[in-house]
């Protein structure tokens, strides 16, 4: 199988100078993996219990002396050195947006598979099947489409309680529905190829068309759809947790730090810039990355 | 090159193409399109260009059409239209250029009409568009259609003071360019064109937008009329309807035609002179007769003997070997030397020039000098 | 063995159109309305028409691509139409299509390798995935491919080599019948004549048995040895290929022949024959379907739809009238 392996080394080494072509798009790469890799470092970097230890009397410190924010009342702590400088519990900003970024990574990532496995199964079964069980499919979807986003994540975490897998699941509940009419719509087009009909012609069972066929060529926009959405879904995470929707206000995630530091926000304004400063760029980054994406997997940029 | 000193027909030469290079930028590559086309155009004729896909007979047209992609470059050459030239002209030349001079009718009407405008309304709008420079035309041809129709002589008056004051609201040229696109859509056999002028592109069959989309670029009264592949996607019944109305505007209007084309029954049956081209260069010209009489060029040769004839049944068909090239990396020399019959020493090293092997007969081949 | 290795009985194929929220059936498109034939063991048989005149739905349901609304399909002696799952699956291996476009009808995420195989896998024809390759690798020998392409991507071949690939994934079950739907529209002039000589020598070696489907009538003359004319569903004309070019019988059938250009600018013709347009299968007009645009229709045309005769011994021909085209009159009727 060599010449398949260079053939597909040649489509990869393709993809790839299609993306290096783009600074922008690196940029978003880079960002992304960076992203990723702190993840699984961060407890190695600073010790993940660290949150639950407070210590009022270095509230609100600023030690770092290359920023001036202009304000009389910033606290010195001296000695120790705080770069981001510190909570209003004591806690070091740096560390707590370290521990924070893999929680939001992980909340993101299981909202994001969960809801692209469920929108290639209902979405695709929908499609291929058709008739009653794409109404039935399709209606359900629309149900939840209808209902807003952000109110019913609100309506379940205050009925159901406020944890991080109850925050989770919330937010995959609105979540879903999109992937579901998107694939839907992949597959709709997909099947009418004729090369579908020509598998039928050749005695190819259902399953082996979908399964083998099928979805293997409409899967490349849901890709970038959840590239798309790791970012979005950390933003959304963070709103619902900054208005207060979160386990416990002491909870080292970048929603619920920048909004601990809301109400000092004209004494120490690095409680929010910075946990707002990892969500803009991490979400950045993804959605450069789903942009990029999207270009190297464009048919109108393919030979 | 020779053909830019064509022997007998200077001055009835309106469109001249000479030397021109064009490249499309690709991520694969620079792909060398256009590689010297030398051509050029008489005074009322219909020149067909023939190729096969990928030859850069449609690129041409839309280079003089000025209506190339944007990944599009031209290298080198000049698109003389009455010895103007198109590649260096100001930008408003070439705007009224393409607006009144050069117009081009694709494969697929479709993809150029506006779906939610009705066709006459599409029609009448390109002559609004510019009433200074659409004036004298429409005012003429509706004079001409009067004096053959019931139109009566108050009519004619009005018009024929429009014209010598060379004044007129908008409004009031607004009813005549209704008028105009009617009697456009009348020229090229609509059937009803009151009517037909009110209806939307999706009410009409296949033939009927392709003719449509004739008397669009009738309207604007051009000089050369790029028809590109207007009858592939037509059943041969519908085909043989359009061919016929090309060959009898040819006579009724002043323009040139160019028709694209892979099917060299349709120039056969159609075109006054051909120019046949392989791989981004032209590769030999002239009258359809001599052609198809007497090929020089081995590709032409071998063009028409894979045609399959519904009139002669052969036992093996014939066909060229090989396969197009691919024009990132194009064969060095003459383009056609990998798959010549005829290939020698200096064909993969040197190009050759388009000469005249024959009066009016050119050829770019080193067989012929 | 069996002469004919085909035989269609008054076959239909509409399509319902629906509409409205319950779905309800408005109407229907009459793709193939009424049809029968036959289909000569070793011979290749042409279907000619233009576009919209159900040639293809032809094609694809006397394969069974499609299941029929109506009528019979008997292939070697057997009725076929009601046939379902697995012996459906024995038959469907011995009937197989080549579809007009070759950039689209291979999943361009499979080598062609692979495409090739995938047959052979479903259909249990070999042991293991080994002796699969190297059948597929003389396959696509067989159809003047390099062998060592096996493993590359459709999109790196050209049209015609697609074609190619397109006709050893037909053989690869080693059918008896192929239906070629368009097989040389989408390929240029040089391209098409290799392809066309590929098929023609592959039916001698392998004993096939063809339905060619063309809108191109030089390509019906070349490769079909008896040819059926199709107008809006159904056929007008069936009869020997050379019969059909130099002594048509139907009006339609001339007003085709008359429309071909030929390449050769000595014979200019006035090409048009026929004015209009063809009517949609939906609306099909009672009567003989054709009587709008043809020139020799009757009150009896419209009154009487004609029914396919056979006027001379294997020539059947759908019209009223014999007419005589050579001086352009009617000479009789024929069906009362």
């Amino acid at each position: 199988m060599n010449q398949a392996q260079s053939s597909r080394f040649q489509e990869a080494r393709y993809a790839f100078y299609l993306f290096r072509r783009n600074p922008v798009v690196l940029a978003g790469a880079i960002i992304s993996m960076a992203a990723l890799i702190l993840s699984i470092l961060s407890p190695y970097i600073v010790n993940p219990s660290l949150w639950r230890i407070t210590d009022l009397t270095k509230r609100l410190c600023w030690n770092n002396h290359m920023i001036n924010w202009g304000i009389r009342n910033v606290f010195d702590c001296g000695g120790s050195t705080y770069i981001l400088g510190t909570d209003s519990y004591g806690r070091d900003l740096l560390k707590m947006i370290i521990i924070a970024i893999p929680l939001d990574m992980q909340i993101s990532l299981e909202v994001v598979f969960s809801a692209v496995l469920i929108g290639v199964v209902f979405g695709s079964v929908a499609a291929y099947a058709g008739g009653i069980i794409d109404e039935f499919v399709l209606r359900i979807t629309d149900i939840f489409l209808a209902v807003p986003g952000i109110l019913l994540a609100i309506v379940m975490m205050v009925i159901l309680g406020r944890t991080i897998p109850i925050l989770t699941f919330a937010v995959l509940v609105t979540w879903w529905p999109t992937y579901v009419r998107l694939m839907r719509s992949q597959v709709l087009s997909e099947k009418e190829k004729p090369y579908v009909e020509s598998l039928k012609a050749i005695g190819a069972g259902r399953f082996r068309i979908l399964f083998r066929h099928i979805i293997p060529n409409s899967i490349y926009p849901i890709i970038v759809q959840a590239t798309l959405d790791i970012g979005s879904v950390i933003l959304t995470v963070s709103a619902l947790t900054f208005i207060g929707l979160t386990p416990s206000p002491l909870l080292p995630e970048l929603g619920t730090l920048a909004s601990s530091g809301a109400q000092y926000v004209f004494t120490a304004p690095w409680l929010t810039i910075f946990p707002g400063l990892a969500i803009l760029i991490i979400s950045l980054g993804f959605n450069l990355l789903g942009d990029g994406i999207r270009d190297v997997f464009d048919p109108r940029l393919r030979r | 090159m020779s053909l830019t000193q064509g022997s007998e027909d200077r001055n009835r030469v309106v469109l001249r193409v000479s030397n021109l290079k064009l490249n499309f930028h690709t991520y694969g590559g620079d792909v060398k399109v256009l590689d010297g086309i030398e051509l050029y155009v008489r005074k009322g004729e219909i020149l067909g260009l023939v190729g096969e896909s990928g030859c850069g007979k449609s690129v041409t047209a839309l280079a003089i059409a000025g209506l190339l992609p944007q990944n599009a470059e031209i290298l080198s050459g000049e698109i003389l239209l009455e010895g103007k030239n198109l590649l260096a002209a100001k930008k408003e030349e070439i705007r009224k250029a393409r607006l009144s001079e050069i117009a081009m009718v694709f494969q697929d009407p479709m993809t150029y009409l506006n779906p939610v405008i009705p066709i006459g309304k599409q029609i009448s709008e390109i002559v609004e568009s510019d009433r200074q420079l659409f004036l004298k035309p429409v005012i003429e041809e509706l004079l001409n259609e009067s004096s053959t129709s019931r139109a009566g002589y108050v009519e004619r008056k009005k018009l024929e003071r429009i014209l010598k004051d060379g004044n007129v609201s908008k409004r009031e040229f607004g009813k005549l360019a209704k008028l105009y696109a009617i009697s456009m859509l009348r020229k090229v056999r609509l059937p009803d064109p009151e009517r037909v002028y009110s209806m939307y592109p999706f009410e009409l069959s296949g033939g009927m937008r392709q003719r449509a989309m004739i008397a669009m670029a009738l309207a604007r009264k051009p000089k050369i009329l790029l028809a590109d592949e207007i009858t592939t996607a037509l059943d041969v019944t519908v085909q043989a309807q359009i061919l016929k109305l090309l060959r009898e505007l040819k006579d009724q209007i002043d323009a040139s035609i160019v028709l694209i084309t892979h099917d060299l029954a349709v120039v056969a049956e159609v075109c006054d002179r051909v120019a046949v081209m392989y791989a981004g260069n032209i590769v030999e010209v002239a009258d359809v007769e001599r052609i198809f009489s007497n090929p020089l060029h081995p590709y032409t040769k071998g063009l028409l003997e894979s045609i399959i004839r519904p009139d002669v049944v052969k036992d093996e068909l014939k066909s060229i070997r090989g396969s197009v090239p691919n024009l990132i990396n194009p064969p060095p020399g003459c383009r056609f030397h990998p798959r010549c019959p005829f290939a020698f020493g200096r064909c993969s090293i040197e190009k050759p020039n388009l000469i005249e092997a024959e009066p009016n007969h050119y050829v770019s081949c080193f067989l012929y000098g | 063995m069996v002469e004919n290795l085909i035989e269609v009985k008054d076959l239909y194929k509409w399509f319902p159109i629906r509409s409205g929220l319950l779905g309800r059936v408005k109407n229907y498109v009459r793709a193939v309305d009424g049809v029968s034939f036959s289909i000569k063991t070793g011979e290749t048989f042409g279907v000619v028409g233009e576009s919209g005149c159900g040639k293809t739905t032809l094609g694809r349901t006397v394969i069974k691509l499609t299941e029929p609304t109506s009528g019979s399909i008997i292939y070697s002696g057997r009725d076929i139409t009601k046939l379902k799952g697995r012996k459906m699956k024995e038959y469907k291996k011995k009937m197989q299509i080549v579809f007009q476009d070759p950039y689209a009808s291979l999943d361009p995420r499979q080598t062609i390798g692979s495409a090739i195989m995938e047959p052979m896998f479903i259909h249990g024809l070999v042991r293991d995935r080994k002796e699969a390759r190297s059948k597929a690798e003389f396959l696509l020998e067989q159809v003047g491919l390099n062998p060592d392409h096996f493993s590359r991507f459709p999109h790196e071949f050209s049209g015609g080599q697609r074609q190619r690939v397109a006709i050893a994934r037909a053989l690869s079950l080693n059918p008896e019948f192929i239906v070629l739907d368009e097989p040389t529209s989408s390929l240029d002039v040089s391209v098409q004549a290799q392809i066309l000589n590929l098929l023609s020598s592959l039916r001698r070696k392998l004993n096939l048995t063809y339905m060619f489907i063309s809108h191109n009538l030089a390509v019906i003359r070349q490769m079909c040895q008896r040819t059926a004319v199709m107008y809006l569903g159904r056929i007008v004309e069936i009869a020997e290929t050379s019969r059909i070019f130099e002594n048509p019988k139907h009006p339609y059938t001339v007003a085709l022949l008359k429309s071909v250009p030929l390449p050769d600018p000595k014979k200019r013709k006035m090409l048009v024959s026929l004015e209009g347009d063809v009517p949609s299968p939906v609306n099909v007009p009672s009567g003989c379907r054709f009587r709008a645009r043809c020139k020799y229709a009757t009150e009896l045309c419209a009154d009487k739809a004609p029914e396919l005769i056979e006027i001379e011994k294997d020539h059947w021909v759908e019209c009223h009238y014999d007419i005589d085209f050579s001086r352009e009159a009617k000479v009789n009727t024929i069906t009362a």
